[in-house]
C-alpha cells in the first residue's frame, strides 16, 4: 500500500477518496480492455486539464511552447480510436491505442508517447487481460520500444521518466497483486523521476524547469491512478481547469513552470497560500535571496536578477515568508491567494466547473480540424514535396515553389495523421517532406512505415531552411538524389528568429526579462534587448555576416508594411555589402524571421 | 588543310577565329525595323547598351543560305570545310548551312550542329581546330568533333528569367516558379535540349552549383567562363573553377543572340566533361 508520503496528486479531494481505498474498496487484480480505457479517458481529462503547464515548461522562454498540446492531440487520438463501445479485450483495445497514437502524433513528445503506446501494446501481447505482472511488462515494453524510436536517447527526458517507471513496475509487481497500488508506485516513481530531470539536463536547470515531455508523462500516469483509485477524474480535471482559469494570465507566464511539478509532486502540505511579489534592487544578490526563500515553502519559481527579484512560493505561513523577504527590501506588487479556500470554492461549484472544464478536452479537437487541411502536394516532375508551413505569405511561396503545404509549426505542430493525407495526395509516389520545425521531424519520419509511397524526410529546423532545400529540388532528379542534395543545401542557410520573451530567465549566461525581443540564431538564443532593429543588428552581428550575400526578412503576420520596410531599410544600411529580399511570411509570434546565405 | 567556318553565336573572339584561319558568318539582330549584322555591324557592348534602352525585345535571324553559301565559296575548293553551328533547337542557322552545302555540289563540306550554343559552339570548334593543328585529315577532325559533341554541357546563372520568357525560351508556367522570391534561375544546356536546374539565391550558391555540375559530368576536359555584363561574377566564377579544377579556363563574353535571352548579369560556365553524364 501506498507510503503516506507519496501521495500523487495535488487536490484534497484526492487525499480523501484515497485514504480509505484499501479498506473500502476490494483491490483490482487484472487490468483488462475496459478499466484500460476508462483508465486513458481518465489520462486524457487530466493531461488536458494540465496541458497549460506542460505548455510552459519550455526551456526556452518563447512563445511556443506546445509540448502539452502535443501530447494531448496525441493522447486524443489514442483514445479516440477506443471508439464508443467497451471490450473487455485488453490486447485488442491496447492496439487500437497504439494505432491511434501513432496517426496522431504530433510534436517530438507526442512521437515518443505514440512509442511508449506502441510498446505497451507490444508487451500485452494477445492478452485479454494482465495482472500486475503483465502490466509490469507492458510498462517494461514501452519504455524498450520508446527509447528505440529515438535515435539518441538523452537522459533527463520523457524517456527517463519511462524507464524509471517501468523499473517501479517491475519492483512493485513482485511484492503485490493490486493494480491500484503499482500505479501508485508508478506515478510516485514519475514524479521523482520528473524533479530530478533538472539534475540530468543542463539546459533544464538553467531555464528552471523540469522536462515538459517528461512531466507530461507523469500527468498521463495520473490521470490513470485517479481512475483506478475510483475518482471522479473529469470533476478533478474540471476543477484544475478552472482554476488555472482563475490565475492572471501574467502570473501564468511567469511562475507556472514549476508549480505543476511541485504542487503535483508534494501534495502533504494542502494548497496553502500562492504568495507572489517582487523586489526591486534586493538588499542581498539574487542567488542569495533565492536560496534564502525556496525552502520556505513548495512550487518556488524564484526568477529575475540582481535588479529585480520575482517571487512565487506556495506556503501554509504566508505571514512568516513576507516577513522574511522584506529583509531584502521592500514588496511590490504583493498577492497572497488562499488556494484552499479557492479550491473548495471551485469544487462546490462543481457542475458549472464541470461544463467549464468541458472546452478544455474540446477545443483540441477544433484545433486539430484547422491543423489538418494538408494541401494536395504539387507535383514537381518525378518527385512531391509536402512543406510543413505557418503564415499564408510561407504557404504561397512554399505553393509558389512548387510544394504541398501542411498547415503547422511553432505551436500547432501538424499530426502524423496530417502529414500522411498530404503525402497521399501528392501528385507522384516518391515524396520529400520538409518539417521546417525540430518538433516535426520525428512526426515526418514515421510517415513513411505508413504509406506504400517512397518517403524521404528532409530534416529542415527552420522555415528558410525549408525554402534553401526546396529550391535545391531537381525536377528531374531521383528521390533519393533529391533528398541528398536538399539536405545538403540546409546547412547553407543561416536562420536568425525574432520573437518575444514570456518569461525572465537566463540562457547560455544571457540574461532575459519578460517581454524582451530576442533572436535566435540558427536556434540559439544570442541576444536580447528592446527593439527589433537593435536585437537583429546584434544577432547578425553574432553570426557574422562576412561571405553572406544575401539576407531575405520575411515579415510576420502582426508587422505592417511600412515597420517591415523600415526594417529592411535599416538592414541595409547596417550591412550594405548584403542584398535584402523583403518577403512577408505573415507567421504568429515572430515578428520577423531572416534568412542569410 | 581543312578549314573550320562557325555562325557568329559561338562567340569566340575576332582575334582567335583569324589567328585560326576560322570563317564567321553573322545571324542578324533586329531592334525593330533596324538590322544589324551580329558582331560585324554591332558589337556585343554595343548590342547590350541598346537592350537597357528598349521595351521590345530584339529578335535575330539566321543568316541565309545564300551567305553561307558566299562563306564556302570563299574558301579554296581543294581545301574540305567542316561547319559548326548553334542547335538546330535554337536557331535555323544549320538548316541554311546545310542548304547551302548541299547546293555546292562536288564540295567537302561538313555541317555539324553543335547542340549547344556561345561558348558550347566555341569550344568544339576549338576541339576541330586543334585536331586540325595536330594534322588530322577531314574524316579525324570531324570524328573529334562528333566525339565530344555530346559532352559539351553549359550552366548559365541568370539574374532573372525575363528575357528568357519574353524570348519564348521558357514557357511562362515554367518561368513562375519560384517567382515571388529573389532567384537567380540556372539553366543548362547540352545536346541541344535547355534544362532549367535549381535556381540559386546567390552567386556564391551558384558558383557552386556550377562546379558540382562539372564534377558530375567527370571534371572538365576543356572549360570557359563568359558573362553577360557580369564581368565580376565571371571572374568570381573563373578562380572557383580554378582552384577546383586547376587547368586553362578561357574568358569570354555572351554574344547578342544568347544574350537575348539571357539577359543582362548572367554569367556562365561551357565546358566539355570527360563523361557525357
Amino acid at each position: 500500500m501506498p507510503a503516506r508520503g507519496s501521495k500523487p496528486s495535488a487536490d484534497r479531494a484526492s487525499e480523501k477518496a484515497k485514504a480509505g481505498t484499501p479498506e473500502a474498496a476490494p483491490a483490482i487484480t487484472r487490468c483488462d480492455g475496459v478499466l484500460f480505457k476508462r483508465s486513458l479517458h481518465g489520462s486524457l481529462a487530466w493531461l488536458a486539464a494540465n496541458r497549460d503547464k506542460v505548455n510552459e515548461l519550455n526551456v526556452f522562454p518563447v512563445p511556443d511552447g506546445d509540448t502539452g498540446t502535443n501530447m494531448l492531440l496525441t493522447l486524443e487520438a489514442a483514445v479516440d480510436e477506443m471508439g464508443e463501445e467497451d471490450n473487455s479485450d485488453l490486447s485488442a483495445v491496447a492496439g487500437k491505442v497504439a494505432h491511434g497514437a501513432l496517426m496522431g502524433a504530433r510534436g517530438n513528445s507526442g512521437v515518443i508517447l505514440s512509442q511508449v503506446l506502441r510498446g505497451f501494446a507490444v508487451g500485452v501481447g494477445d492478452r485479454s487481460s494482465v495482472d500486475c505482472l503483465g502490466l509490469a511488462q507492458a510498462f517494461a515494453e514501452a519504455t524498450t520500444v520508446a527509447y528505440k524510436g529515438v535515435t539518441k536517447p538523452t537522459e533527463g527526458t520523457i524517456l527517463t521518466v519511462a524507464r524509471r517507471v517501468s523499473e517501479a513496475a517491475a519492483a512493485r509487481a513482485e511484492t503485490t497483486d493490486d493494480i491500484g497500488d503499482l500505479i501508485q508506485h508508478v506515478v510516485t516513481a514519475a514524479q521523482r523521476a520528473v524533479d530530478e530531470t533538472p539534475g540530468q539536463l543542463a539546459v533544464l536547470r538553467e531555464a528552471g524547469v523540469v522536462d515538459a515531455g517528461g512531466y507530461g508523462l507523469m500527468v498521463i500516469l495520473e490521470g490513470f491512478l485517479k481512475t483506478v483509485r475510483g475518482q471522479d477524474v473529469q470533476a478533478q480535471a474540471a476543477a484544475r481547469s478552472a482554476a488555472q482559469a482563475a490565475r492572471p494570465a501574467a502570473a501564468v507566464a511567469a511562475t507556472a513552470p514549476k508549480v505543476g511539478a511541485h504542487a503535483l509532486a508534494t501534495p502533504e502540505e494542502g494548497w496553502g497560500f500562492c504568495t507572489e511579489f517582487l523586489i526591486e534592487k534586493p538588499s542581498q544578490p539574487f542567488e542569495v535571496v533565492r536560496e534564502k526563500l525556496t525552502p520556505m515553502g513548495n512550487s518556488a519559481v524564484i526568477v529575475g536578477d540582481d535588479s529585480l527579484v520575482r517571487v512565487h512560493i506556495h506556503t501554509l505561513d504566508p505571514g512568516g515568508l513576507i516577513a522574511h523577504a522584506t529583509a531584502y527590501g521592500p514588496l511590490q506588487k504583493l498577492k497572497v491567494e488562499d488556494m484552499t479556500q479557492q479550491h473548495h470554492e471551485i469544487l462546490s461549484r462543481e457542475p458549472v466547473a464541470a461544463d467549464a472544464g468541458e472546452p478544455a478536452s474540446e477545443a483540441p479537437v477544433a484545433a486539430a480540424s484547422n491543423g489538418t487541411n494538408g494541401h494536395a502536394a504539387v507535383s514537381t516532375g518525378n518527385v512531391g514535396v509536402v512543406a510543413v508551413a505557418v503564415g499564408d505569405g510561407f504557404r504561397r511561396i512554399f505553393e509558389d515553389l512548387g510544394a504541398g503545404v501542411v498547415e503547422g509549426g511553432q505551436t500547432m505542430n501538424p499530426s502524423t495523421e496530417d502529414l500522411l493525407q498530404a503525402v497521399e495526395a501528392a501528385n507522384s509516389d516518391f515524396v520529400i517532406i520538409l518539417p521546417n520545425n525540430k518538433n516535426v521531424i520525428m512526426t515526418a519520419q514515421q510517415v513513411g512505415d505508413l504509406c506504400a509511397k517512397e518517403v524521404k524526410v528532409v530534416p529542415s529546423r527552420t522555415v528558410p531552411q525549408g525554402i534553401s532545400a526546396l529550391l535545391n529540388l531537381d525536377p528531374d532528379g531521383g528521390l533519393d538524389a533529391n533528398a541528398t542534395a536538399m539536405t545538403s543545401a540546409l546547412d547553407g542557410i543561416h536562420t536568425i528568429e525574432i520573437t518575444r520573451a514570456v518569461r525572465s530567465t537566463s540562457v547560455d549566461g544571457l540574461k532575459i526579462k519578460d517581454g524582451d525581443v530576442i533572436a535566435l540564431v540558427n536556434g540559439k538564443i544570442q541576444k536580447a534587448g528592446s527593439e527589433h532593429a537593435e536585437v537583429i543588428d546584434g544577432a547578425m552581428d553574432a553570426l557574422g555576416t562576412d561571405g553572406l550575400e544575401l539576407v531575405t526578412i520575411y515579415a510576420g503576420a502582426d508587422v505592417s508594411e511600412a515597420e517591415a520596410a523600415a526594417i529592411a531599410e535599416h538592414v541595409q544600411e547596417r550591412f550594405p555589402k548584403l542584398s535584402v529580399d523583403q518577403q512577408r511570411g505573415e507567421q504568429d509570434h515572430y515578428p520577423y524571421i531572416l534568412s542569410l546565405e | 588543310m581543312t578549314r573550320l567556318v562557325v555562325d557568329s553565336t559561338c562567340d569566340l573572339p575576332t582575334d582567335q577565329m583569324d589567328a585560326l584561319g576560322i570563317v564567321m558568318v553573322p545571324l542578324q539582330v533586329h531592334f525593330g525595323d533596324e538590322s544589324f549584322k551580329d558582331k560585324i555591324e554591332m558589337d556585343t557592348d554595343a548590342f547590350f547598351d541598346r537592350l537597357d534602352t528598349v521595351t521590345k525585345l530584339p529578335t535575330t535571324s539566321q543568316p541565309s543560305p545564300g551567305q553561307f553559301i558566299e562563306a564556302y565559296e570563299a574558301i579554296p575548293e581543294s581545301e574540305p570545310i567542316i561547319s559548326i553551328h548553334i542547335a538546330e533547337q535554337l536557331s535555323g542557322t544549320v538548316q541554311s548551312a546545310r542548304l547551302a552545302a548541299k547546293q555546292l555540289t562536288g564540295r567537302d563540306i561538313r555541317v555539324i550542329d553543335s547542340g549547344s550554343v556561345t561558348w558550347g559552339a566555341g569550344l568544339l570548334t576549338m576541339v576541330a581546330a586543334d585536331a586540325i593543328k595536330e594534322g588530322l585529315d577531314a574524316d579525324a577532325v570531324e570524328a573529334a568533333v562528333m566525339e565530344a559533341k555530346p559532352r559539351v554541357r553549359m550552366v548559365a546563372i541568370l539574374d532573372t528569367l525575363k528575357y528568357a520568357i519574353m524570348g519564348g525560351r521558357v514557357s511562362k508556367v515554367q518561368g513562375a516558379i519560384g517567382s515571388m522570391l529573389r532567384v537567380k534561375p540556372l539553366m543548362a544546356i547540352q545536346d541541344g535540349v535547355i534544362t532549367r536546374l535549381a535556381p540559386a539565391r546567390t552567386w556564391g550558391q551558384g558558383y557552386q552549383k556550377a562546379v558540382d555540375d562539372i564534377k558530375e559530368h567527370g571534371g572538365p576536359e576543356r572549360l570557359a567562363v563568359i558573362h553577360a555584363r557580369a564581368p565580376e561574377a565571371m571572374k568570381d566564377l573563373k578562380q572557383i573553377l580554378e582552384k577546383e579544377f586547376g587547368g586553362e579556363i578561357q574568358e569570354g563574353t555572351i554574344g547578342a543572340v544568347v544574350g537575348t535571352y539571357a539577359g543582362p548579369g548572367a554569367a556562365a560556365v561551357a565546358y566539355i566533361g570527360k563523361k557525357a553524364g
